[in-house]
């Protein structure tokens, strides 16, 4: 089977930086390319971390472009309570080595996209500034794109930025709402379902009992994570991002409904807060495909199995 | 000495105006127009921007179209006030000159180019 192409855009992020982890492992997915946004840490920061992460991962052929600084309208964010104040927890990676490449993301998009068109998925796991603007920069942009499959949104579920909104889509949720009216087929990984596939310290246990600096760095990037996630009353933390790859790796685990959703940038105590029209109110047709729901132990597992099998390939 | 500018526009009568204003002008130098929607689709924006600086034999600005739609706000042109070509009841000819191949925005940062410079 060819594997599926695709180019991850992120803001590592502990979660973003598992999810690089779980494309390099899994042969289903030739990861083509990374770009960076500001989102859970500055964009240098984040350009910084993935950089340091395809170091460890014996992967710094993958190109990585830069992208935004800044969300379209709102002001910038950042999370260090979350993701520690590298925004890979307590990991001590390097300094990379490794450049990323001479062109803006946004640029590096609209190239890669339009030279090769319908051919390359992109999986956005942060903000969504870079698509919004390349879908604004290149108006061929969005028919070339082949699908996007995006971490972000809380549909019955409550936020984790404000009580109603998710952090991606609050970051930037003009740029969302570009995304989600772009007419592009869209896959949208939820809250609701992601907040039910949660890393426990033995999972973490395990993977140490393989000495590899790989099962080390997952280690020490979840520690606050974790830490975090405890506080806020949840067993382990969340795999968000990776779960966005469980649409190529294992989608007969994810239950996918299609339905128009819409973010609310009214500026409101519910911006950013993103909604599904369950029961046609709207008239509108169905915009996107939305995970509400996922058999999360077995995605657990899955996930665990790689980290092992790319741990035992760097050993120590 | 005069002031080097560029005009952002999209043209749009009064914004011919300027053009024209600007270019009638010793103490402004326009170095470039970067073209926008707004009154008129920003591909009509642009052809009517070249046809201003033949018609003023001003040629040598360059013009670089920028965005067709605004960030979050849907379309909306101006045709009952600029007409359907963005500049009333005016005739000019198609332009013969192009826009830069470099996208609006892009211009607008690196200035001057290195092509040009």
């Amino acid at each position: 089977m060819t594997p599926t192409r695709i180019i991850i855009d992120t803001d590592p992020g502990v979660d973003d930086a598992l999810a690089v982890l779980l494309a390099l492992a899994s042969p289903e997915i030739q990861l083509e390319a990374l770009t960076t946004t500001q989102g859970n840490v500055t964009v240098e920061k984040a350009t910084r971390n993935i950089l340091s992460v395809l170091e460890l991962a014996h992967a710094s052929h993958i190109p990585v472009a830069q992208g935004s600084m800044f969300p379209l309208v709102q002001p910038l964010r950042a999370s260090d309570s979350v993701h520690g104040a590298s925004g890979i927890g307590n990991s001590k990676l390097p300094e990379p080595r490794s450049k990323p490449v001479p062109q803006h993301a946004v640029d590096y998009l609209i190239e890669r996209v339009l030279a090769e068109p319908n051919q390359i998925s992109i999986f956005p796991i942060g903000p969504l500034t870079n698509i919004a603007m390349a879908i604004r920069k290149a108006p061929g942009f969005a028919k070339a794109v082949k699908e996007f499959v995006i971490m972000g949104g809380a549909i019955h579920e409550g936020g984790n930025a404000t009580p109603l909104a998710e952090f991606n889509i609050f970051v930037d949720p003009h740029a969302a709402h570009i995304v989600f009216h772009s007419g592009i087929p869209i896959t949208l990984i939820p809250l609701d379902a992601t907040h039910k596939c949660l890393l426990e310290q033995e999972h973490v246990d395990r993977l140490l009992k393989i000495r590899s600096p790989v099962s080390r760095f997952i280690s020490e990037a979840v520690e606050v994570y974790l830490k975090s996630s405890l506080e806020r009353g949840y067993a382990g933390s969340a795999l968000h991002d990776p779960l966005t790859l469980a649409t190529i790796i294992a989608p007969e685990l994810l239950t996918l409904k299609e339905y128009y959703i819409d973010v609310d940038i009214s500026g409101g105590v519910s911006m950013g807060k993103t909604f599904a029209d369950f029961y046609h109110m709207t008239q509108k047709p169905a915009n996107m495909k939305v995970a509400l729901d996922v058999h999360a132990e077995d995605f657990i597992e899955l996930f665990l199995q790689r980290m092992e099998t790319l741990s035992q390939s760097i050993p120590d | 000495m005069s002031k080097r500018i560029l005009i952002d526009t999209d043209p749009g009568i009064d914004d011919a105006l300027a053009i024209l204003l600007a270019l009638a002008s010793p103490e402004v130098t326009m170095e470039g127009i970067t073209t926008i929607h707004g009154n008129c689709s920003v591909d009509q924006a642009t052809i009517n921007a070249l046809s201003i600086l033949e018609l003023a034999e001003a040629k040598e600005a360059p013009v670089a179209m920028g965005f067709p739609l605004p960030l979050v706000q849907p379309s909306l042109l101006a045709a009952e006030t600029h007409g359907d070509t963005g500049l009333g009841y005016a005739k000019l000819p198609e332009p013969r000159g192009r826009p830069e191949v470099r996208h609006g925005s892009d211009f607008l940062v690196s200035t001057p180019a290195p092509d040009r410079a």
